[in-house]
């Protein structure tokens, strides 16, 4: 077991007998994109992963895409699983590779692995040989699932465990509390309570500099650059306190669905005021518990989850740190997004009229409704198709004339189209 | 005879003892909680101007008056002379004592 501030042991590519230069082999999950390694001298064959993928999809060569490859899950020459990238020609020298796929299947499963425990798990107990079994992380991994949390994203630098373990975290709004606890929050389902509050000292501070009701998400990263960035707002919030931005650089995003809700869970917290509370429970609590508040005192009360705790090596009292939102939850909505993926061409939408709203259908091409998809009409307005594949903008906002849709869907693809108002 | 007022629904008055009330705006929410004014920070640097007031919060009065906490309020500090100091709710910090409203221009 290596310790959480410890890099992460990924494998070098000094390994292979034909390796160029020493860095260390990618791991990967989900969707992700990234720089194969070149693993022969005659630059015919290059590694994805250090590990079996479920597939590898696209492959560009300085940025087009290349022809004549083939990908295998095979083993390297000291018979470590590997993905790797076979070239009918040599790729010329100084020539930038990019593959795009799906990466690490589950040991015990076999299926991709893409919930935020599955990946956190295998980075802890498969990578680093930390003691945390699935079962440790069963109730995370149902939390995920119930909100359609996805992650998809590569380790290809030795950070530090806990750093890599942190950023899965930050990308869907969990944290990390302990050695094999993870809670989503804010927002995420709240423990039963461990103690309460009801007397003693506090400490309680709220800052307006720590308000946001404007936050852009930057996701769907390759090569270490975000490829794609949505944009939400609290708009109640920006009308009370003014416009706060921030940035979240979600490396382990990959999806705009999954993106968008990750922000609007975020924005609901973060576009209100906070408490931060520092309170003395009279038992023993650790970080993931819950206490209640219930002291006349404090500006909150309720059940909380206590993100850090403060342990006096002089006395032993343990102080508590828990953060709540005041007031209802605002409204946020999503203003814009864009993306430098390719677009691939899309003939599939079908316009109509209704009243004062242009009705647009979108399908697949074996028929079966886009479901979920964000539509953004002339890089300005985003709206999300509905279970019918249907979505509706304001004929003010679609006149008669030629208009261009950016459909973004939920597994990830990209698709452009224009559509003709008559 | 300074006394803090913190705009909002209702407009909140802290004054320190009873000869501010004469002072004061009529038809507003009054509260004898003000403790001390601090300093009025300002420099040629970055440093925003401010100030931090410290009221009294020996019986959670300040705890449910701030519930809500009015972060970005509009507040003023004012006396027989008129406004002293003019800026917004930045910060809010409460003890078991003391609540220690921060104020930038």
């Amino acid at each position: 077991m290596i310790a959480l501030t410890a890099p992460l042991p990924l494998r070098l590519s000094s390994v292979w007998s034909g390796y160029r230069e020493a860095k260390p082999i990618p791991h990967r999950y989900g969707d992700t994109a990234g720089a194969p390694l070149q693993f022969n001298p005659q630059r015919t064959q290059f590694v994805w992963a250090d590990h079996a993928v479920a597939g590898i999809d696209d492959l560009l060569i300085d940025g087009q895409p290349a022809g004549g490859w083939t990908w295998q899950n095979t083993t390297d020459e000291t018979g470590h699983a590997i993905a790797r990238i076979d070239l009918t020609q040599p790729a010329d020298e100084g020539a930038q590779l990019l593959a795009r796929g799906r990466g690490k299947l589950h040991s015990a499963t076999g299926a991709t692995m893409t919930n935020p425990a599955d990946v956190v798990w295998d980075v802890l107990a498969n990578i680093a040989g930390r003691d945390v079994t699935t079962g440790m992380l069963a109730e995370f991994r149902r939390e995920c699932e119930r909100a359609g949390l996805t992650v998809g994203g590569s380790i290809e630098a030795a950070d530090s465990v806990q750093a890599i373990v942190r950023a899965i975290c930050a990308a869907v709004g969990a944290v990390f509390c302990g050695p094999a606890t993870f809670r989503l929050w804010p927002g995420g389902d709240v423990p039963a309570s461990r103690a309460s509050i009801t007397q003693g000292e506090v400490e309680c501070t709220a800052r307006l500099d720590g308000l946001c009701n404007d936050l852009t998400i930057q996701y769907a990263h390759a090569d270490g650059q975000a490829r794609a960035s949505l944009r939400l707002e609290a708009p109640d919030s920006v009308s009370a306190y003014g416009r706060r931005a921030d940035t979240l650089e979600a490396r382990w995003l990959a999806s705009a669905r999954v993106a968008a809700a990750v922000g609007t869970r975020l924005l609901q917290h973060r576009a209100r005021p906070v408490w931060a509370l520092r309170v003395r429970p009279a038992r023993a609590v650790a970080v993931g518990d819950a206490l209640t508040l219930a002291q006349p005192s404090l500006p909150a009360s309720g059940r909380h989850l206590v993100l850090g705790i403060t342990r006096s090596l002089d006395d032993g009292t343990v102080d508590a740190d828990v953060a709540v939102a005041m007031g209802d939850l605002p409204a946020v909505r999503l203003v814009s997004q864009s993306t430098a993926f390719d677009p691939t061409q899309y003939a599939g939408v079908s316009a109509t009229t209704q009243g004062d709203q242009r009705i647009l259908t979108l399908k697949e091409d074996d028929g079966r409704p886009i479901v979920n998809a964000a539509v953004t009409l002339d890089g300005r307005i985003t709206h999300y198709t509905d279970a019918a594949g249907r979505v509706s903008f304001s004929a003010d906002s679609m006149p008669p004339g030629e208009h261009t849709l950016v459909i973004v869907t939920t597994d990830g693809r990209t698709l452009t189209t224009t559509v003709l108002i008559a | 005879m300074t006394w803090l007022r913190i705009a909002g629904h209702p407009a909140r008055n802290f004054y320190r003892d009873a000869r501010a009330l004469p002072l004061l705006p009529t038809g507003e929410a009054r509260h004898e909680l003000l403790l001390s004014l601090g300093a009025l920070r300002s420099s040629a640097g970055d440093e925003t101007p401010n100030v931090t007031v410290t009221l009294r919060n020996d019986d959670g009065q300040c705890a449910r008056l701030f519930a809500a906490p009015p972060l970005g309020a509009p507040v003023h500090l004012i006396d027989e002379t008129g406004i002293v100091f003019a800026g917004v709710v930045n910060e809010i910090a409460l003890s078991s004592a003391e609540a220690r409203v921060g104020i930038v221009a």
